[in-house]
């Protein structure tokens, strides 16, 4: 029975582009190809099997229930492709040099959704590496790219999101107890911020106000101005100065906001985080963020700063418009 | 406009007292027959749904705020939603209930549970280092030690009245 049923069944896993949105989506990889290779990028192409433990080095809480994995030929875990960032780390390293480098790349990911939310498993993205570019010289960089491709891809409505890792870590230093922060913070829960502040009450005051109104710290240049007038920690003005001299510095800086509630999705972003949203989209349509640490685990010192382009949600955003 | 999805029942009533209280227009809320998308004077579009249902709207983009209970966001693997504020309504407590022997019973095997919560029920027993049999149910979860399918239930208990009615206790 099953075996006559499967001729016309797709697995829940698949990336739902069969052929009304290939065109769409070979037209929007071809606008990023040529963008990234303006810029001077070298497309590559990381190799769909890699080591679980790959990615488990780096990760440090790697949830390898979203992987897809089998036993390879030498007893070992193989994952399909999860990401393109740490290949490409791997790849950075293995060349033994010290100088930029850029990378981008077009391919499929694979990540374990749950079944019937009209999620898929296999996701298209694209994206590029900017390798030993350090500090805001870098950022702006993959900003100009970011905000130049999003122009050429003709998307409206988009909101450019920008947080820092920088200020995220301070706060969870001055507060001490980075886990229970990150968890409110990741939620932007307010009451729980409440409770936290009632239970720590030795903080300082300054701190215990600007932990309340974190959650709520999302909008434009002029609050981000207003916040920092109300600062006096050093280190949490830098990371806010910097912000703004990032918001100053890229060429079109119209359709930037701020939250500065953003948490690191990932353990190794050190600084600028971003994500761009479409009203057409429940999820970002591009992530990304600098990661000066992440090539410690492969014991080298290497500032680096990335993003990649959800191409499964960017296609949602077409259609959405009616485009 | 904003979109809100509200758990039907219990929370719809308290949901809808608190905005009156806030100066928002109630008045087609209260007079709704079973329209599931209603319009306010304020320029707010609800919709009444089933509480995982709120979730699933939230996922996709559908509404831009879901007031929902805090088991439904815990008992759901979904994960990436942002949870404002507690609006102190609806409160509730999760609790293990049974008949009174359930407490000295002593067990060959894996508890049996009955429960709308499999996932909060099994981290609940994994932390007292115990495996159970979960024997999920959508409706009177009471019913599993009342007809002997399960030895006890998970649920959540607002004034403990239904467990008393079957003469339950709360573990």
């Amino acid at each position: 029975m099953f075996l006559e049923e499967c001729k016309y069944l797709i697995p829940e896993e698949n990336g739902g582009i069969i052929t009304k949105n290939v065109d769409n989506l070979r037209k929007t990889e071809g606008v990023l190809r040529t963008i990234f290779n303006e810029y001077g990028f070298t497309e590559t192409l990381t190799p769909l099997f890699e080591y679980v433990e790959l990615y488990k080095s780096v990760y440090k809480d790697f949830d390898e229930e979203k992987v897809f994995k089998y036993i390879g030929k030498d007893g070992k875990v193989i994952a399909l492709r999860w990401d393109f960032t740490i290949p490409l780390a791997r790849h950075y390293f293995l060349q033994n040099t010290n100088k930029e480098a850029r990378y981008s790349y077009f391919g499929n990911v694979y990540r374990k959704e749950r079944t019937y939310k009209g999620r898929n498993s296999e996701n298209h993205q694209a994206g590029l590496e900017l390798i030993n570019k350090p500090g805001i010289l870098g950022d702006i960089e993959c900003l100009n790219i970011l905000q130049h491709s999003l122009e050429q891809l003709r998307l409206s409505n988009l909101k450019l999101e920008l947080g820092s890792a920088k200020l995220f870590y301070r706060i969870c230093d001055l507060v001490g107890d980075k886990e229970s922060l990150k968890n409110i913070l990741f939620k932007k829960n307010i009451s729980e911020m409440e409770k936290f502040v009632l239970n720590n009450n030795n903080l300082d005051e300054k701190l215990k106000k600007l932990l309340l109104r974190l959650p709520r710290l999302c909008g434009d240049i002029e609050m981000l101005n207003n916040i920092m007038n109300n600062i006096d920690d050093e280190i949490i003005l830098d990371a806010l100065k910097e912000l703004r001299s990032i918001y100053e510095k890229v060429e079109n800086n119209r359709n930037i906001i701020f939250d500065l509630s953003m948490c690191p999705a990932m353990e190794y972003y050190t600084g600028l985080m971003f994500k761009v949203y479409s009203p057409f989209s429940p999820e970002p349509i591009v992530r990304g963020g600098r990661y000066d640490s992440l090539y410690k685990n492969f014991k080298r010192d290497v500032p680096a700063i990335g993003m990649g382009y959800y191409l499964n949600n960017i296609l949602k955003v077409i259609e959405g418009k009616g485009e | 406009m904003v979109r809100i999805a509200i758990t039907k029942g219990r929370i719809e009533k308290d949901t809808c007292k608190l905005l009156k209280m806030s100066g928002f227009d109630t008045e087609t809320i209260e007079n709704k027959d079973r329209e599931l998308l209603i319009k306010t004077k304020d320029d707010i579009e609800m919709i009444f749904v089933k509480a995982n249902d709120v979730l699933t709207f939230i996922e996709h983009g559908i509404v831009d705020l879901g007031i929902v209970g805090k088991d439904t966001l815990d008992e759901s693997d979904f994960n990436d939603y942002d949870e404002l504020l507690d609006l102190n309504i609806g409160k509730c407590y999760f609790a293990v209930a049974s008949y009174p022997e359930y407490r000295n019973k002593k067990f060959n095997g894996d508890k049996k549970i009955a429960t709308k919560y499999p996932n909060i029920a099994k981290k609940y027993f994994a932390k007292k280092q115990e495996n159970i049999e979960i024997i999920k149910m959508e409706g009177s979860v009471e019913l599993g030690p009342i007809i002997k399918m399960t030895d006890a239930i998970v649920d959540i208990v607002e004034t403990g009245s239904t467990l008393k009615a079957n003469r339950f206790r709360d573990n």
